[in-house]
């Protein structure tokens, strides 16, 4: 249970891990929309060096991004394939009887593909540089300015970074719980599919109920210690926005002129 | 400020609803400044229901409450009083809410808006100070009853209160993760002169308080220093509480004609006083 805990932080002392998270999440972003640029596979080449090139300052073992990419690239093969056999332009390539192979539908499957594939490269890479305290604080401070207009910014930050404080708790509760009813002659692992749902019901019940009861002492435990909204507080983590970090995003955008001089 | 009275309850009334029996009823009591008081009485007398009411968790029907004179029911002095008042409760786990312990001790401090720099500061020290050096980055499910309340502590610590409250805040530890808290506690409360309100059903603990005061169903049946309350059986037997082995150890003795001296109640000078006994014979 406990291997399959959210976000796979990897520490370290890197550039990457000591930049702003504001700076990496905006970037990110700013990739995806770069991406956008490209219409033909070439023309994604520097955003695969960039990737690359961020993926080697970061120095964790590459065996850490493919265990994170083992999925992705079923679901990137996947698309390809989807968008190739789907759009039916330009020249035939292959003359399958029932499924014939366009140029077009080649090129699109892969600038589609490389685009996801790229895209979940980076990403990984965000998590695997940042604590997800340091990714809800980034995301609590770049929506702050939307709070105005009633986008509960703080409120969502405080929800997801308690999240994160309970869900090993409940996984170590819930291990306690089924132990208990394992005792009691149990079975989650046998029977039919409808026997195995039926035996999460004493498990989950149990688990729901205590979650209540903790969000019930958990909400009194913080009004004693004087929390009364986003209002007048302030931060312990303190993000500091260097140069380094508006350089990143100034790279970002240079990769961005790079694929639209690519473009076919 | 220093003289004056930490906590005073005047004649407070409190039901949790409208038709409800009244939990606590013309409750009065008085904690003065850096005084150690136990309070205990069988479930449901109302402690924790006290508690509650003095850091204005809860707001009483009649009476009032003053902490340090400020009172628990003025809107603009329920900042002050949260600050003043540190509450440490039952369960290590639902108290904690953030997902390290430095982002959970500097949880009080971000709330009044302390600014960055003396927070940092602040947090180390009580980091420190609740002997969780090295825990820093620790995630509290990785850690042991005990470090997770002196945690909850530690984020009270922060905040420099003048008034700590436990709410049976050892009852769910191991004896090592209460004998840890507990010895916290007492050196704040010689070090940082802090008033600690300790609500217990742990003898011993009560045997640490310079006084005690036993509640039965709302009321205080008896209020005084833990050697004198627990010599009368009668109110505990009322209030549902056993005399501490020391105690009865004593009794027991003396009706067998051995003397041992009346002060001897917690464990260690119970047994000095026996040895001193063995020593004559
Ligand atoms: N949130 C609540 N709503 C309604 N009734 C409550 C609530 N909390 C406590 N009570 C009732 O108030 C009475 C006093 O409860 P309180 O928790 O103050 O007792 P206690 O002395 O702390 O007991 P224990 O030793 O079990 O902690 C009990 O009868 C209880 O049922
Ligand atoms: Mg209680």
């Amino acid at each position: 249970m406990r291997s399959m805990i959210l976000g796979q932080y990897v520490q370290g002392d890197s550039f990457i891990h000591r930049m702003d998270p504001r700076a990496k999440l905006t970037g990110l972003f700013l990739f995806l929309l770069v991406m956008f640029l490209a219409n033909r596979p070439a023309a994604l080449i520097p955003a695969a060096a960039f990737a690359c090139f961020v993926f080697l300052m970061t120095r964790i073992p590459v065996r850490y991004l493919l265990k994170g990419l083992k999925f992705i690239a079923i679901m990137v093969i996947f698309l390809f394939l989807f968008r190739m056999l789907m759009t039916r332009e330009g020249t035939v390539l292959l003359d399958l009887p029932w499924l014939p192979i366009y140029e077009e539908g080649v090129r699109d499957g892969a600038v589609f593909a490389g685009r996801l594939f790229l895209l979940m490269v980076m990403a990984t890479v965000l998590t695997l540089t940042t604590t997800p305290i340091e990714l809800t604080d980034a995301l609590e401070r770049l929506f702050k300015p939307l709070q105005r207009l009633g986008v509960p910014a703080h409120e969502l930050a405080l929800t997801m970074s308690i999240a994160l404080r309970f869900i090993p708790t409940l996984f170590s509760e819930m291990e306690k719980i089924m132990k208990a009813q394992m005792a009691r002659g149990a079975s989650f692992s046998d029977g039919s599919i409808v026997k195995r749902i039926k035996a999460l019901i004493p498990l989950l019940v149990p688990l729901i109920i205590q979650s209540f009861r903790r969000a019930e002492e958990l909400a009194v435990a913080m009004e004693a210690r004087g929390y009364a909204g986003s209002e007048g507080r302030t931060r312990f983590r303190q993000m500091v926005w260097r140069a380094s970090d508006t350089r990143v995003l100034f790279t970002v955008v240079l990769t961005g002129i790079c694929i639209f001089a690519l473009r076919g | 400020m220093a003289e004056e009275t930490a906590v005073q309850v005047n004649n407070v009334t409190y039901r949790y609803a409208e038709g409800a029996p009244s939990v606590l009823s013309g409750l009065s009591l008085k904690v003065e400044q850096n005084e150690w008081v136990a309070i205990t009485g069988h479930n449901g007398s109302g402690k924790s229901t006290l508690a509650r009411l003095i850091n204005g968790l809860l707001l009483p029907e009649h009476g009032d409450i003053l902490v340090q004179g400020l009172n628990s029911a003025s809107e603009d002095d329920k900042v002050h009083i949260r600050r003043k008042v540190g509450m440490v409760f039952q369960n290590p786990d639902n108290q904690i809410v953030a997902p390290t312990v430095q982002d959970d001790v500097a949880f009080g401090l971000e709330n009044t808006g302390v600014d960055p720099q003396t927070m940092e500061k602040r947090v180390a020290w009580a980091i420190k100070a609740a002997g969780l050096a090295g825990l820093e980055h620790a995630e509290p499910h990785n850690l042991s009853g005990g470090q997770k309340q002196r945690v909850a502590i530690a984020g009270i610590l922060a905040l420099k209160p003048d008034i700590l409250v436990l709410d049976e805040a050892t009852s769910m530890l191991d004896p090592l993760g209460k004998k840890e808290v507990m010895s916290l506690a007492g050196r704040l409360h010689k070090e940082e002169n802090v008033t600690v309100i300790s609500i217990t059903h742990d003898l011993e603990e009560v045997l640490r308080a310079d006084r005690m005061i036993v509640m039965n169903q709302g009321v205080v049946t008896a209020d005084g220093k833990p050697d004198d309350v627990f010599r009368e059986k009668e109110i505990l037997d009322r209030a549902g509480l056993e005399q501490p082995f020391s105690v009865r150890l004593r009794e027991e003795l003396a009706r067998r004609e051995v003397v041992i001296p009346e002060n001897a109640v917690s464990e260690k000078a119970m047994v000095s006083a026996l040895c001193r006994l063995k020593h004559k014979t």
